[in-house]
């Protein structure tokens, strides 16, 4: 008789993978204002101006910027939030 | 525009001080903005996609299970917006709500008109005035960007 098979779950690896925090980045786009970008930015999440200015023109020099991050359901939420608002936002898990 | 003015107002608000035929404009192009998201046969139109990108660059699996989570709610969001602009097309008051409403339909329609005249970065839209097929949007487009930008000055983000 041999001894039954030990199968081992990844149980470590699907915890890491779900660990990975999720990012919400928002693209430059040639429609969107400076100035309405910032508002936005303000409203949804809180920043005050310099903040909200700093990371618009992240967006708009550097062709994107993180503007959120954290569980995957909050980051769907922003995302969802953004495209309200006609800003082009993506998330993915930062890896 | 003649006698364009959208000013701070008590409240998170704006008064706005528009010309009847921008106010009559802008409530065409609401309704017509609401026509266009539910349009079965608009489906895959380059300005209704700009609307509702995709919300992963590269995995098609999660923006489709996005779009099922979400697209409900975001198109009753912009079919919202569009129903407040038309109703208070002429108002000289708007509050925080309506004023949100406003900022979010008109840059909407930016985005679907800017989309359609395939607008760049380095795009002379000035020049578009002299194109007979484009004068009427890109005019359109102009105004509507100097609205967004006046609501985004004047109104109050906290």
């Amino acid at each position: 008789m041999s001894a039954p098979t030990i199968v081992r779950e990844p149980e470590i690896d699907v915890a890491t993978e779900r660990d990975v925090p999720w990012i919400v980045i928002v693209w430059n786009d040639p429609i969107n204002l400076m100035t309405y970008v910032t508002w936005v930015f303000q409203k949804v999440f809180g920043f005050p101006r310099t903040e909200a200015e700093r990371l618009m023109m992240d967006v708009h020099t550097k062709g994107k910027a993180v503007v959120a991050n954290g569980p995957k359901e909050r980051c769907e939420a922003h995302v969802a939030t953004l495209h309200g608002y006609g800003l082009w936002a993506t998330l993915q898990q930062d890896r | 525009m003649a006698r364009v003015r959208i000013s701070s107002s008590y409240g998170g608000g704006v008064d706005v001080d528009l010309p009847e035929d921008v106010r009559d404009l802008l409530a065409s192009l609401a309704r017509q903005l609401a026509e266009l998201i539910d349009d079965p046969e608009a489906v895959g139109e380059p300005g209704l996609e700009r609307l509702f990108p995709p919300a992963s660059i590269d995995d098609p699996m999660e923006s489709l299970g996005f779009e099922q989570l979400m697209g409900d709610a975001l198109r009753a969001g912009k079919r919202e917006a569009a129903a407040i602009v038309r109703a208070t097309a002429h108002a000289t008051h708007l509050d925080a709500e309506e004023t949100l409403a406003w900022m979010r339909c008109i840059n909407d329609i930016r985005l679907v008109i800017g989309t359609r005249l395939d607008i760049q970065e380095d795009t002379d839209i000035e020049a578009m005035f002299e194109n007979e097929l484009m004068e009427q949007a890109a005019v359109t487009y102009v105004a509507l960007t100097e609205l967004v930008e006046m609501l985004a000055r004047a109104a109050d983000p906290t």
